[in-house]
């Protein structure tokens, strides 16, 4: 502490006692119109209230109370209820999501095309599951009866307008062309029932945070209808997502208006800054998962970047503003009544924050926001499975994880 | 729609990645205050977790009351959210400030309370008379549970000394509720105040020298 010059007695009482304030109001104001002076007397002051600061904090201070920071978070987060709640409506942004949501169903169903076995292996009456030929979820038909006419005028961006329509249903005796056909429509038809779930969940209560999104999510649902299972080939489940990312993103830039005041000038422009180029609407892909079953990562993966390579079956598809820091995602309820999902950040001088935990829900599809710290282009975002309610520090195995790479840079 | 799940927690330590909260880390608080100002809620937490603990200790002095202590350190945080943009770096250090605003929330609660009344009646049952002039009775008080609720500094300061800022500090107390509380005249109460807080002033420097 640095040595100050002594006062006469009188000052050093008026600092005591402003300090203390017990100065009345006059006294409070002629001391404070001094101090403002009087360079030595607010450094005296200072050390004085320095003196109770230490009386207040001193050493070894009680842990915080939990219950308290629950409800603090409640006040001074009121549109999220916690950090990660159940999302406030926001209608404009339903469009988007689910433009996003049609385009990544549409990918899905191409995918699955892709990838269609021989045509007597789907002739039969069986169960939507997984072929086992290939650990890639087939849609199936219950029977191959006919049914009333499936036009699907979907278009998928990138390909020019073209449209795909499905022709009426034909016997299985049909040739093995038209029978491909038929499975296509067939899947369409299971896939449009997917996005229609997805939509009817997706268009309740919606918030996500405004600006360009550059980092992408991705949800492929909770275990059932519309599980995508990458271990059998990781390679391929990560070109699906980069894929899927490209086509979300693109319909997200084509439905997102330019913000207020950009378009003053009448450009035709989205970009916040009119004389700058619309910049490209994504440029990076990353998975964050959320395993249901036992994990075997350790938390001491967190600072490291997982990779799609290890999606075990379940991703997020969310959207984070880097500048803001706010950020959504639509994430798996999971939760198996002990443990639960929790959200962190760890930044780049290696503190760790928590940004909340998933909170579980009866529907299938939940909109998360959540709050990141100031990233300045560092940072990572991971997922542990912590006891039910969330832990003080990371103490489960890490579900997924996105790093700094990942993130866009300023 | 369902019901938002229960309290998130606030932020925990990684492994070996947070450091011990020092405190004369003051640089750290007036940073998160700024990153408050900005409006990033992960400073709240931060700034929770690092002084939460203490100031709920202090409220708790002042109040006397668990219950309402938490209510009290609740305000205090929100105030500190929706106020860190006020904070000024030049009239007052972070802890400072932040203990200003405990303080006066504190404070508040007490008038409601009446607590002032019950301060006095609580120094009368004491042993401590109108006159007050015998020093047996600051030796109860020192000697008694509050000596026990102060810090280490102001608990070594002489009984008269530490009973003024107490009643000060701890209970609002003005000048002359205290002259009236124990007795002593006025002036005899601004020289105890500023003898016990130079007294303080010399025990920290004598701390960090």
């Amino acid at each position: 502490m640095t040595d100050t010059p002594l006062f006469d007695t009188a000052t050093e009482e008026q600092a005591s006692l402003y300090v203390l304030d017990l100065l009345s109001p006059e006294d409070r104001q002629h001391f404070e119109s001094r101090l403002a002076q009087d360079a030595a007397l607010r450094e005296f002051v200072r050390e004085l209230q320095g003196n109770l600061d230490a009386e207040v904090f001193a050493e070894p201070a009680p842990a915080a109370p939990l219950t308290v920071w629950g409800k603090i978070s409640a006040r001074t987060r009121p549109d999220h209820a916690a950090v990660l709640a159940f999302p406030r409506p926001v209608v404009v942004w339903s469009r988007r999501i689910l433009a996003a949501a049609a385009c990544v169903a549409l990918g899905i169903g191409l995918h699955m095309w892709w990838s269609v076995p021989p045509a007597s292996a789907v002739a039969n009456e069986t169960e939507l599951g997984t072929n086992p030929a290939t650990k890639i979820p087939t849609a199936i038909t219950r029977a191959a009866t006919p049914g009333p006419t499936l036009t699907n005028r979907a278009t998928v961006p990138g390909t020019a307008g073209e449209v795909a329509t499905t022709p009426n249903l034909t016997p299985p005796d049909a040739p093995a062309r038209e029978l491909e056909k038929i499975h296509l429509e067939q899947r369409v038809r299971i896939l449009t029932a997917q996005v229609a779930r997805m939509n009817e969940v997706l268009t309740q209560q919606l918030a996500a945070p405004s600006g360009v999104t550059r980092l992408h999510f991705f949800q492929f649902g909770p275990g059932g209808s519309n599980t995508l299972n990458t271990t059998a080939d990781p390679e391929r489940g990560r070109k699906l997502v980069e894929t899927l990312a490209r086509l979300a993103a693109d319909q997200m830039a084509a439905a997102n208006p330019p913000p207020p005041g950009t378009s003053g000038t009448g450009s035709e422009t989205t970009s916040p800054n009119p004389e700058k180029p619309a910049e490209p609407s994504t440029t990076q892909v990353a998975v964050l998962s959320v395993v249901p079953a036992t994990p075997t990562a350790t938390a001491d993966e967190a600072a490291t970047l997982a990779t799609t390579a290890s999606v075990p079956t379940n991703a997020v598809i969310g959207f984070l503003n880097a500048d803001s820091g706010e950020g959504a995602f639509v994430a798996d309820s999971y939760s198996d009544g002990l443990h639960q999902a929790q959200l962190w950040q760890a930044t780049g001088d290696g503190k760790i924050f928590s940004l909340g935990v998933v909170p579980t829900s009866a529907s299938p599809l939940s909109v998360i926001n959540f709050q990141t710290l100031s990233l300045n282009g560092t940072g990572t975002l991971f997922m542990t499975i912590e006891p039910q309610g969330g832990s003080f520090q990371p103490t489960g195995p890490v579900a997924g994880s996105i790093g700094s790479n990942n993130l866009p840079h300023p | 729609m369902p019901e938002p799940d229960p309290p998130i927690p606030f932020p925990g330590t990684g492994p070996a990645a947070v450091p011990v909260v020092d405190g004369n880390d003051t640089a750290m608080d007036a940073r998160l205050l700024a990153e408050l100002a900005a409006g990033h809620s992960g400073a709240l937490a931060e700034l929770y977790r690092r002084r939460a603990g203490a100031l709920l200790r202090f409220l708790e002095r002042m109040l006397g009351d668990r219950r309402e202590s938490e209510e009290a350190l609740q305000d205090t945080f929100v105030q500190l959210w929706r106020k860190a943009g006020r904070y000024d770096a030049a009239k007052s250090g972070p802890l400072t400030w932040m203990i200003l605003v405990a303080r006066g929330l504190a404070l508040d609660r007490l008038r409601q309370r009446a607590r002032r009344e019950a301060g006095l009646e609580h120094m009368q049952a004491r042993g401590l008379s109108d006159s007050c002039t015998d020093e047996n009775a600051f030796t109860q008080l020192a000697a008694g549970e509050n000596a026990q609720r102060v810090g280490q500094a102001l608990g070594a300061l002489p009984s008269e000394q530490r009973a003024a800022l107490e009643l000060a500090f701890y209970r609002g107390f003005t000048q002359e509720e205290i002259a009236r509380a124990t007795g002593a005249p006025l002036g005899t109460i601004k020289a105890r105040i500023r003898r016990g807080m130079l007294a303080l002033r010399q025990r920290l420097k004598e701390r960090h020298d």
